[in-house]
């Protein structure tokens, strides 16, 4: 009965030393993570302006979610996000997966290109966007340049309305499709070989291979690589904020420049704070809509 | 005998309390005496002495004021040029006072934040902060930052021989001194001269328009226009466009520079109080006459086709590019920005006196120019505990021979008056003649509390006009409600 006791108390301890273990780590994700999310709620519940003094800080309810939702600026920068990210996403997915397959058969200097490919998503997005303000320069620009040589038309890229969003995009594919590639490329040496020689026993050609064989059994990584690539796009912000500002005339105003702009340059903290308790609820319904859709396979 | 015994006791001790009593009074006296003379001595030492040059009035000062403790000024500045031309003097000031500045230079972006943080904790750590004039008049009215009243009243900093002006810049509502001017910045033109001030082009455009051209008395609504158009052509005969007559600005924020050059002009003159909005009333006052002017003027020229296509991405720093690569034969920006062309330089295509010259900018016929003035402010915060040597340093930075200092050896853009005129500046800085040459009319951008947010809302509807998604009236309304909108918000 002593030997058991003993064992029990030593099992019971042995039980409970994780909790101990793990609160620290609780303990500060909690300060660090909770905490201000906490401060963050309520904050966007009042009249808050940090560098207007005259502005009184008093509770106001959900007047600052109304004005967000009733705010033309707020839709145009949720729309303009939505194309970006769909676009971009897209974009990402075709390419990486054209430069995985391309990869995959070769053998010899693989992993050179593969270190090339990766150049792009390594370099900082405050640098990309400083390379792409000259990059897509409409005088001095390398792409203008090339159009030149070619005897295309000069297009004003980041200085038009109507070209601005698609000038974010391109860069964005530019920066992040090696990451999709990466993510795609890891997958496709992860498939059987066994699948393919079968399938080609069976006389398939490469479209069938592709779509009934690679698509299907790589479909959990598309979903990974949807799902962070949704995140990232999200929450741009660097090289638009770099390159555009939001402009010109509120064409690249994603909803993460629109919050900063509230935010830091307009200091209205409360407005400020309510966007980003709304940009997160929207994270994390897509965030567990796809991870739903993920977890579906198993 | 016992009596007399006592007698002589309360005799002796009468004397002697008298004797202490008397000598510790008469040694009163002389320590007050000494004490005052030593106050007179501190009071000479920490007052002006006639004819002694501010900048070593303060380092006199601050040096006495500093005598036997262990003082450190910690100064929160941008690495921008102001930031540069200040790093470039202060040994000066150390070496002078032994006391030891301590800077953190941050960027313009990372500096309004920095500031309103600092000033919302209600304990800044820095007891001298410089920032973006752009932002002050939030910051000016903050609790935070020291009353200059009583410091200018001591040491008179020697407002009227800075430019006009700035001295109301650093005016909080109440009439305090909060701020002082220490790089101001004019909206000026950059031209190039190798082409305007050809004889040849000249007759060519008499004989097209009529009338001969004077570039330092352009008028926004008609010889600008017509010089812009004039001069956009197809210089390498390919049948398309590759030389504009004009670049402006009309990316988000630094458009609404672009608007105020005109805007100022047309109404500041008559109507100095309020522009834009009327604070008061919390209301916009863009969509009168004047606002539909300024626009149509603007919008003239680009619809001409006389300005660079890529204008809506040309903000401060790109005009420089535009420019100097050769793209046009006008453009504007503030004074500073011209710095690196006016002299030759190598990596810039077009640079140096023989192709590029300076003037005002345009204005209107038969109203004296205005142009608009911007720049950078400093303030002591609330907390510091050393206000009078803060203030010194401020006075001493300012000071007409430090003034001079900075601008011969930096990109700084000088507060005094005699440094604009003295010809051995002006040599090494061309540009301090044409923006000294309207000093006189300077204006400010609007001191009120919503001009970031309306500068950004006029930007995005003059790029929507610009770029024929909307018609100037439409434009107009739009900024007017959304600009009423930003008052609200600010509670009135």
């Amino acid at each position: 009965m002593g030997t058991y006791q003993c064992v029990k108390i030593k099992h019971n301890s042995e039980k409970h030393i994780w909790r101990w273990c793990v609160f620290p780590a609780l303990f500060l994700i909690l300060f660090i993570g909770i905490g201000p999310l906490i401060y963050s709620l309520y904050i966007s519940a009042h009249q808050y302006n940090l560098a207007k003094t005259q502005v009184v800080f008093k509770f106001i309810g959900f007047k600052n979610y109304i004005f967000i939702f009733t705010s033309p600026h707020f839709w145009n920068s949720f729309k303009l996000t939505l194309i970006f990210s769909a676009v971009s996403v897209s974009l990402e997915l075709i390419l990486g997966t054209l430069l995985a397959l391309l990869l995959i058969n070769i053998k010899r200097g693989r992993n050179v290109f593969r270190s090339l490919f990766l150049i792009p998503m390594v370099i900082t997005p405050i640098a990309v966007g400083l390379m792409g303000r000259y990059i897509f320069d409409d005088a001095v620009g390398q792409v203008n340049w090339v159009f030149r040589l070619l005897h295309l038309p000069r297009i004003i890229w980041y200085g038009n309305i109507k070209t601005a969003l698609i000038t974010m995009i391109i860069l964005d594919v530019w920066e992040w499709s090696s990451f999709v590639f990466l993510i795609i490329l890891a997958g496709l040496m992860a498939i059987p070989p066994e699948y393919y020689e079968a399938a080609k026993v069976e006389g398939a050609g490469l479209f069938p291979i592709f779509f009934k064989i690679t698509l299907p059994t790589l479909r959990n990584v598309y979903l990974l690589a949807i799902l962070i690539r949704i995140i990232d796009t999200f929450k741009e912000f660097d090289k638009v904020y770099i390159m555009t500002r939001g402009g010109p005339d509120f064409s690249t105003d994603l909803i993460t420049i629109r919050n900063y702009t509230i935010a830091f340059r307009e200091y209205n903290i409360g407005v400020g704070s309510a966007l980003s308790i709304l940009i997160l609820i929207i994270m994390i319904f897509l965030g567990t809509f796809l991870i739903r859709l993920i977890r579906e396979e198993y | 005998m016992r009596k007399g015994k006592l007698t002589l006791l309360i005799l002796s001790f009468l004397c002697l309390t008298f004797t202490v009593t008397f000598l510790f009074a008469g040694g009163g006296k002389e320590k007050a005496k000494e004490e005052m003379k030593e106050e007179a001595v501190v009071e000479k030492e920490l007052g002006p002495m006639p004819g002694e040059p501010m900048d070593k009035m303060a380092t006199r000062i601050a040096k006495a004021l500093a005598k036997g403790k262990k003082i450190e000024l910690h100064v929160l500045l941008t690495w921008d040029p102001p930031g540069q031309a200040l790093l470039k003097v202060i040994p000066i000031w150390e070496k002078a006072t032994g006391i030891k500045v301590f800077t953190e230079p941050l960027s313009t972006i990372e500096m309004s934040q920095k500031v309103n943080l600092e000033l919302a904790s209600g304990e800044p750590d820095y007891d001298i902060i410089q920032y973006d004039r752009w932002i002050h008049k939030p910051v000016l009215e903050n609790p935070n930052v020291l009353n200059l009243d009583p410091y200018i009243k001591k040491w008179d900093p020697k407002f009227e021989t800075m430019l006009p002006g700035l001295e109301e810049w650093g005016i909080a509502d109440d009439g305090t001194h909060r701020g002082f001017v220490f790089w101001p910045g004019m909206y000026i033109m950059a031209y190039r001269a190798d082409m305007i001030n050809d004889p040849k082009e000249k007759s060519a455009f008499q004989e097209k328009y009529g009338y001969v051209y004077d570039i330092d008395n352009l008028t926004w609504d008609k010889s600008y226009k017509d010089l812009a158009e004039f001069f956009t052509r197809d210089n390498d005969g390919d049948g398309k466009i590759d030389f504009w007559g004009s670049c402006e600005m009309f990316a988000p924020y630094a458009a609404g520079d672009t608007y105020m050059s005109r805007y100022l002009n047309y109404w500041a003159r008559d109507h100095y109080v309020d522009y834009l909005s009327d604070p008061e009333a919390g209301k916009c006052l863009l969509n009168d006459a004047t606002g539909k002017r300024v626009f149509k003027d603007l919008i003239d020229v680009v619809n001409a086709g006389s300005m660079v296509p890529e204008i809506l991405q040309t903000d401060w720093g790109a005009i420089l590019g535009s420019f100097s690569s050769g793209r046009s034969a006008m453009a504007f920006q503030y004074g500073a920005t011209w710095y690196p062309i006016q002299t030759s330089a190598s990596e810039f295509k077009i640079s140096g006196p023989d192709k590029v010259g300076f003037a005002h900018i345009p204005g209107i016929k038969g109203k004296p120019r205005s142009t608009m003035n911007c720049g950078w402010i400093s303030f002591i915060t609330g907390n510091t505990d050393i206000p009078e040597i803060a203030y010194l340093f401020m006075l001493w930075r300012s000071s007409p021979k430090i003034d001079r200092e900075m601008a011969m050896t930096s990109l700084h853009s000088p507060v005094r008056e005699a440094t604009y005129q003295d010809p051995e500046v002006i040599a090494v800085n061309p540009t301090f003649k044409a923006q000294f040459e309207y000093s006189e009319n300077l204006f400010t951008t609007p001191a009120h509390l919503i001009y970031e947010e309306e500068n950004l809302i006029l930007s995005n509807h003059m790029a929507a006009v610009a770029s024929g998604d909307e018609t100037i009236d439409e434009a107009l309304k739009k900024i007017e409600s959304e600009i009423n909108k930003k008052w609200e918000e600010v509670g009135k």
